[in-house]
């Protein structure tokens, strides 16, 4: 089963307060989507700067994504314009443990700085908590890149570790940091998610974790 | 200009205030990452703004909400910078 299956498929929705969140089908590649991955601005910080891609880089990530037992990729999409704006990957790296790491990318240029980010981490965070029975999120970020350290200690994320050197930035050996949060820590920033149901379909398949077996 | 005798939270007040266009001015203790004055993208303007008008360096460790929750926050994180240095010296 894949992970998408898990979720309800294609007509997995989550809501936020700014956006929602669905999985991406081929329709939704295109030009828009293509000048995201190509911008040096867009990608300063991350391990695609120094790279270039085609439309066909785009639907082999895609179907690759969709076709995964471990791996969640959604669009997102504004609330009040129902604009695609960037993706959201979730990728559980441990089912026994129920870790998933957590990666983002806001492609459209005037939506920093709104917020967006952060509601989009955020329910995607509570729908692994809650409907998956994850257990734990890691994200991670190059030292210099401070809009993305904020952002996960936003989310109730700890800094676990630096990983010196780990990684090129203009042309210096820059640090790796390593954040992670455990569903307390995270519904402590967030309260008043905890109890609330923001995806449909409902009948998602939680993942068997040893989660119910820790204190 | 900056009068040379502010304190720190007034000049950190005019700061956010002037960049960040609060619906009301904000005060020493103001919510400012709740409310969303400022987020994961503002941060580094003020970021580079603190380290450049206080001469400190903010470590990857304090990158975080708590630390700028508020003027008052950012007040004391200010303060434990200048005192590192001063026990370094």
């Amino acid at each position: 089963m894949t992970l998408l299956e898990r979720c309800g498929g294609a007509a997995l929705r989550i809501n936020g307060t700014k956006i929602w969140l669905r999985p991406l089908g081929r329709s939704d590649i295109g030009t828009r989507y293509l000048d995201w991955l190509n911008n040096p601005e867009i990608n300063e910080y991350t391990s695609r700067r120094d790279r270039s891609f085609v439309e066909s880089d785009l639907i082999d990530y895609l179907d690759h994504a969709n076709a995964s037992s471990d791996r969640l990729l959604l669009g997102i999409f504004t609330q009040d314009s129902d604009t695609h704006v960037g993706n959201i990957l979730m990728h559980v790296i441990d089912v026994a443990a129920g870790v998933a790491d957590l990666s983002n990318l806001i492609g459209e240029r005037e939506y920093w700085g709104r917020g967006i980010i952060v509601d989009a981490d955020s329910q995607a965070i509570h729908f692994g908590f809650q409907a998956l029975g994850l257990g734990k999120f890691v994200m991670g970020n190059i030292a210099p890149h401070r809009a993305s350290t904020f952002k996960s200690t936003s989310l109730g994320a700890k800094l676990e570790a630096t990983l010196r050197g780990q990684a090129v930035f203009r042309g210096e050996r820059v640090d790796v940091l390593r954040f992670g949060v455990f569903a307390d820590e995270f519904y402590g920033e967030f309260p008043d998610l905890r109890h609330r149901v923001t995806w449909e379909p409902t009948n998602v398949q939680p993942f068997n974790t040893m989660e119910d077996d820790i204190d | 200009m900056t009068p040379f005798n502010m304190g720190t939270g007034e000049i950190l007040m005019e700061f956010v205030n002037d960049n960040y266009n609060p619906a009301t001015p904000v005060t020493i203790d103001t919510e400012l990452v709740r409310t969303e004055i400022i987020d994961s993208y503002s941060i580094l303007e003020l970021i580079s703004f603190i380290e450049t008008r206080f001469n400190v360096l903010i470590p990857d460790e304090e990158v975080r909400p708590d630390s700028f929750r508020t003027i008052d926050a950012m007040c004391a994180l200010v303060d434990s910078l200048r005192n590192e240095d001063d026990d370094a010296a």
